[in-house]
């Protein structure tokens, strides 16, 4: 028995497990939909199996295992180590987190069998595209969770696909250009074993193919022009969705891989062409979602705007490739993971009771919901850098690498700082703490239950637990995943840095209470940014989907397949009127000559003999 | 004597035989055995020629010379038979043997003459294909003429008349170019032998002599195009097979146009090869002949008439073939003439048992008849698709020689064109086939049965044997790959 | 001898465009056979005396006559009667190929002479009873034919 629980856990095995253990749970999680207390049971069993078989690797410092298919030449080798040993192992403890969470939140709701089936297989496909070393695998994983992807987002939604359809097309384009580095890079390294890989050249065919793979990454992550799906999905789909995919995983298997991609595939130099590109992304990005979080009036409108932009810290981190901004990265990845997933789960307790998250239809909650806003307090205060809190220090060791690359984009991620400290205070007033409103019809509003309040705080805690005790994430998390030895951990060394981010937070509670003695109410306090002269025409413009890359493009293609149609009718024309035309009167003419003369024949004839003459003659000269 | 000897004899002396015969008994009460007499000679041709080619090619020899029996004994030799054209008098005995079965259910007991014309018809083709002379050639082509007007002006009718007449007097044009063709070339080459006549007469300077035998070859040319009906001198045909009684217009647009025409072409091409003004007129006549053909079989009305068209359309084709100018070429064109011949020999014989059923060819008025002439359709169907070149019928491999012959000819344009070409073809045949034997059946027609005897044992024999040669043409391929052709 | 032929060849010209141009049936069939004619006797002048005779006796002779007499007895004469259109520029455009053809063969003293060895080696006899026995062959089998015609055109009755 030991020998076998020895095997299992020590063993080759383990990464196989990791992928094939979900997907059963989540078949079993499926069958047992009618009856709560066993899909409870089964989600506690199989979230927990999974945490602990990622703890069993973590701790057993790693395994490999490689699946020769013999005779094709081909190879599926799992590793787990560094990167590949800590990001499952978070990404475990989330998903069990937030699985535990769905059920409760799909109490009673015909779908929840479907969508913890797919919630499940997603995860072992994370699993599975995290894990595995050889990138074709790791691309087979990764389009198999497109498809889990947008199963979960078609769930509830399949009168209304549009969000899926808009995914599909832009998680497609990222997609097709990770594929297309994939193969470069393996042109390139002549192999296709990430591990075997190391730090090719960014030059000719490998900058190419640096640059493709780290747009598909990024563009899992959210990075723009990829982002637009999200606010969609975020008006379409469930909250439990949006806390899984764009607060949880797409961030965890974008950022993990963008990390791997400087790190470990390509030598990508701080200052490089890549680095400056990446970096621009990432400012642009975070600008562009805090910006347009700003003006929201919608709870999951507005997070999933903040999903897209605190991706663009993460990406500033990543793209500046200094060890500073990758463990600056990495560390914000897994922070906002943790606060951005809780803030969604607040939502979702919202949603749950009151059916609804539009802050003008429901607002002034924090009395009768005081868990939910305790913990919505934590992840604001998280998200918005507060000193102490998880986010504050991430955001700092980003800080320092922006301001170590180019003060600009320094000055972008600090002026983004303040806007996110902005539109929480504005949510956080709305939601929680002004006037008290309900939706029609709807009179007692009660605490979240037990098992949706519970994992929101346990991810409250474990937000203060890595601010508080931040060197502990350094030393066990962040330090084994990317092998460094020095340490990132503790009090940021620059004061500069942290006055000037308390200054930024001051700025931003100013303006909230400015905006909220102007307009007289906390939702509308960022009202006078929205309509400040020059940004509302941008905004509405924004708002009316007028710059949305997704929208230029089906702009584009609708052009285009416009252009086709008409191509295809002229054609069409010519082959069932033009041509039979042609035909019919040609043939009609030669029918009305050929009128029973014989002269006419005779002369015809006659005319013949002169042309076999004529072709004589020009054959002959 | 040897057994090709014996054979050979047989192409002249069973039509002689059966004339005199015919000739012997009271005709009038007799229709119906003098026909089967005539269809008996006909098979025996059929038989004789494909055992012939057999020996012939068995034996290795490029032809056989033989004579009139009493000349033979003299040591002459002024006849000879080769592959070629002992695979044209195997066609000659299939289309002969099928206007026979049609007969028999067509000619009325007044037209006892009927079977005499088809003998001198037949002595008139098999003297073209065994001659060795380009003037005996000409005699018997005359032969073979003066059989076809009579014939198709057998019933005396105005219309009848008409058409033979036209035929005639485009004839006499076509005599007329011939024999001055021929005199001119008499003059140039001083014989009009198989044997003297060279490619060399048309090199050299180009003198007055050499001028003569140019002037010659576009007047045999022409000449030879009206026999064979080629655009533009074929305005006489259709109006010819459309008065002529069904039996008669199988005979003229299975076999009498292919011999007396095309084969006069490819005597022409295979006498003098590399002549690239030959090989261009031959192309250009091909290609305008595929365009108008099927141009005007679009706009027909009769069924004979669409027919008579598509014939003339599907000449085209062949005479591409001889246009590639290689033994690939000529034998692409020689399968085309017996796939199509047997097509076109099938539905004339539809048309036979549609006006004998009927009593109208106009194929506005029919329509839906698959139902109620279920044999005369499937073979029609099967025809027309042999001719549009669908596979697997025989049609398509023919067609698909013809192209490689001028692919391979580095005529490629020409056959990227011809393959265009024949989705006219599809076209009329479409539209005929629409509008006779699918769609809604008009009720006029609801006490129809199917057609029986002679005319529908040739529709069934046309049909397998069209299905047959298409299934077994792989094995024709093979044997040209075999020989280094393909 | 040229003469002859100059002759035989604008006769032929004259009754080519005569039979083409003609309204009647009948006349257009009377052009031709005269065409034929002056052909036979163009072969002839020319040597090719088998050539004129067959073009006389087959063409001109024997089935113009036969169906000129069966068109006539039937009433098939339609074509006669039928008003019809006439394209009034081909008469011109071929009377000045004709001239054009005739000129250039006068201006550049196009001889065609006469070939040596036809005629004169060997006698007609010779030729036509000797070496041509499939022409004679061919023309038993055309009297035949005639023959065939001449029991259809007026012995058979017409369709019932």
């Amino acid at each position: 028995m030991a020998s076998v629980c020895a095997w299992l856990l020590g063993g080759a095995t383990l990464p196989l497990m990791l992928i094939g253990l979900p997907i059963l749970g989540g078949l079993i999680i499926w069958l047992l939909k009618k009856y709560y207390a066993a899909q409870v049971a089964a989600v506690l069993v199989f979230g927990l199996s999974n945490v602990f078989l990622c703890l069993a690797l973590y701790l057993g410092g790693g395994a490999s295992v490689s699946l020769p298919f013999a005779g094709y030449g081909f190879e599926a080798k799992f590793i787990s180590g560094g990167l590949s040993a800590v990001l499952p192992l978070f990404a475990s403890v989330v998903a069990f987190l937030l699985a535990r969470y769905s059920v409760t939140y799909y109490r009673g709701k015909k779908e929840g069998g479907l969508f913890l089936l797919f919630f499940f297989v997603s995860v072992g496909f994370v699993n599975g595209a995290l894990l595995s070393d050889n990138l074709p695998v790791m691309l087979v994983f990764w389009e198999g969770l497109l498809i889990s992807m947008s199963a979960l987002l078609l769930i509830g939604n399949l009168q209304k696909p549009r969000a899926t359809i808009k995914m599909l097309w832009i998680s497609g384009v990222a997609d097709l250009m990770l594929m297309l580095g994939v193969i470069i890079t393996i042109q390139v390294a002549g192999q296709s074993n990430i591990s075997a890989i190391s730090h090719l050249p960014v030059s000719g065919l490998g900058a190419a193919g640096c640059v493709l793979m780290l747009l598909g990454a990024l563009g899992k992550a959210g990075a723009v022009p990829f982002h637009s799906w999200i606010p969609l999905a975020a008006e379409d789909a469930q909250s439990p969705f949006l806390a899984l995919f764009p607060a949880a995983l797409e961030k965890i298997l974008g950022i993990g891989l963008a990390i791997r991609i400087v790190t470990q595939i390509y030598d990508v130099q701080p200052g490089s062409p890549v680095s400056t590109f990446v970096m621009i992304v990432g400012a642009v990005t975070l600008f562009i979602g805090v910006a347009m979080a700003l003006i929201q009036k919608d709870m999951k409108r507005l997070l999933s705007y903040h999903a897209i932009s605190q991706v663009g810290y993460m990406i500033l981190g990543v793209g500046s490739a200094l060890p500073i901004g990758i463990i600056g990265a990495l560390f914000h990845m897994m922070n906002h993971v943790l606060y951005k997933s809780g803030l969604f789960l607040t939502a979702g307790a919202i949603e749950k009771r009151t059916g609804t998250t539009d802050l003008k239809i429901v607002s002034g909650l924090g009395k009768l919901m005081p868990v939910t806003a305790a913990c919505f307090v934590v992840f604001g205060l998280a998200i918005s850098g507060f000193p102490g809190l998880n986010g504050f220090f991430s955001k700092e060791l980003i800080f320092d690498a922006a301001l170590e690359t180019n003060v600009v984009y320094y000055i972008v991620a600090l002026v983004g700082a303040a806007m996110t400290a902005i539109s929480f205070l504005k949510l956080g007033g709305a939601a929680f703490f002004g006037k008290l409103t309900l939706p029609q019809g709807v009179k007692h509003v009660k605490e979240a239950p037990v098992g949706m309040a519970l994992p929101a705080i346990v991810l409250a805690l474990l937000c203060v637990l890595l601010g508080v005790f931040n060197q502990l994430a350094h030393t066990f998390l962040l330090q084994p995943a990317l092998g460094f030895t020095e340490s990132y951990g503790g009090w940021p060394e620059s004061g500069m840095l942290v006055t000037l981010s308390c200054v930024a937070l001051g700025v931003a509670l100013l303006d909230h209470l400015y905006g909220r003695k102007k307009s007289g109410s906390a939702l509308q306090s960022a009202d006078h940014i929205h309509y400040a002269p020059g940004a509302k025409q941008v905004y509405a413009l924004a708002e009316a989907g007028k710059l949305d890359p997704y929208n230029w493009l089906t702009a584009v293609i609708n052009g285009f397949s416009r252009v086709c149609m008409q191509i295809e009718k002229g054609v069409s024309w010519v082959y069932d009127k033009g041509v039979p035309g042609l035909v019919r009167g040609i043939s009609s003419q030669l029918h009305r000559a050929a009128n029973g003369s014989l002269t006419r024949y005779l002369a015809l004839a006659a005319a013949g003999l002169v042309c076999v003459a004529i072709v004589f003659l020009i054959i002959l000269l | 004597m040897s057994a090709l000897a014996v054979i050979t004899q047989l192409f002249l002396a069973l039509p002689l035989l059966a004339l005199v015969v015919n000739n012997l008994v009271p005709r009038e009460t007799m229709r119906h055995t003098t026909i089967g007499m005539s269809a008996g000679v006909a098979t025996a041709q059929l038989l004789a020629a494909i055992i012939g080619f057999v020996l012939l090619s068995a034996s290795g020899e490029s032809s056989f010379r033989f004579a009139l029996a009493w000349d033979a004994a003299k040591g002459l030799g002024y006849f000879r038979v080769d592959l070629v054209t002992l695979f044209l008098l195997a066609c000659v005995g299939l289309v002969s043997l099928i206007a026979n079965l049609t007969a028999f259910t067509t000619i009325d007991d007044h037209r006892s003459s009927f079977t005499n014309l088809l003998m001198v018809m037949l002595l008139g083709m098999n003297g073209m294909l065994i001659v060795r002379d380009l003037f005996s050639l000409y005699v018997f082509m005359e032969v073979t003429g003066i059989a076809s007007f009579v014939m198709i002006g057998m019933y005396k009718s105005t219309r009848d008349l008409e058409g033979a007449f036209k035929y005639m007097v485009l004839s006499m044009l076509a005599t007329i170019f011939i024999l001055t063709g021929l005199s001119l070339l008499f003059i140039k080459a001083g014989s009009l032998s198989f044997d003297l006549l060279r490619p060399a007469l048309f090199e050299g300077v180009v003198d007055a002599k050499t001028l003569l035998s140019w002037v010659a070859l576009v007047l045999l040319v022409s000449g030879y195009a009206i026999k064979s009906g080629v655009v533009p001198f074929h305005s006489w045909l259709p109006d010819a097979y459309e008065s002529a009684d069904s039996a008669v217009s199988i005979m003229l647009s299975g076999i009498v146009t292919k011999i007396a025409g095309v084969y006069s072409m490819l005597v022409l091409v295979r006498l003098f090869p590399g002549n690239m003004a030959l090989r261009g007129t031959l192309l250009v006549l091909g290609l305008l002949t595929i365009i108008t053909g099927a141009l005007l079989a679009l706009q027909q009305q009769s069924f004979k008439r669409i027919a008579a068209y598509s014939s003339v359309s599907q000449m085209g084709y062949i005479l591409l073939g001889f246009a590639a100018d290689t033994r690939l070429g000529i034998i692409a064109g020689l399968l085309y003439l017996l796939t199509h011949a047997l097509a076109k020999t099938a539905l004339f014989t539809n048309a036979a048992a549609l006006e004998k059923r009927l009593g109208t060819l106009n194929v506005n008025e029919m329509g839906g008849l698959q139902a109620k002439m279920p044999v005369t359709a499937f073979s029609s169907v099967a025809a027309l698709l042999s001719i549009a070149g669908v596979p697997p019928l025989a049609g398509f491999w023919s067609k698909l020689l013809v192209l490689i012959a001028l692919w391979s000819a580095g005529l490629r344009g020409v056959a990227a064109a011809a393959l265009l070409l024949s989705i006219l073809s599809g076209a009329y045949f479409l539209r005929l086939q629409k509008k006779a034997f699918f769609g809604k059946l008009n009720p006029r027609w609801n006490s129809v049965v199917e057609i029986t005897g002679g005319i529908q044992v040739s529709e069934l024999l046309l049909s397998i044997a069209t299905i047959a040669i298409g299934l077994l043409f792989p094995l024709v391929l093979l044997y040209l790959q075999h020989a280094g052709l393909v | 001898m040229n003469i002859a032929i100059y002759v035989c060849l604008g006769a032929m010209l004259v009754f080519g465009f005569l039979s083409v141009l003609s309204r009647h049936l009948i006349n257009a069939a009377i052009s031709l056979a005269a065409v034929s004619a002056a052909c036979g006797v163009l072969m002839y002048v020319l040597g090719a005396h088998t050539a004129a005779i067959f073009e006389v006796s087959v063409c001109s002779g024997l089935v113009t006559v036969i169906f000129i007499s069966a068109v006539s007895l039937s009433n098939g004469d339609k074509q006669a009667s039928a008003p019809e259109k006439r394209a009034h520029l081909l008469p011109i455009i071929l009377i000045a190929i004709g001239a054009i053809l005739v000129i250039v063969s006068l201006l550049t003293g196009f001889s065609l002479g006469t070939h040596s060895t036809v005629g004169s080696a060997a006698s007609f006899d010779n030729v036509f009873w000797e070496t041509r026995q499939a022409d004679i062959f061919g023309q038993m089998v055309a009297i035949i034919a005639g023959a065939s015609a001449i029991v259809v055109f007026f012995k058979e009755s017409e369709k019932q």
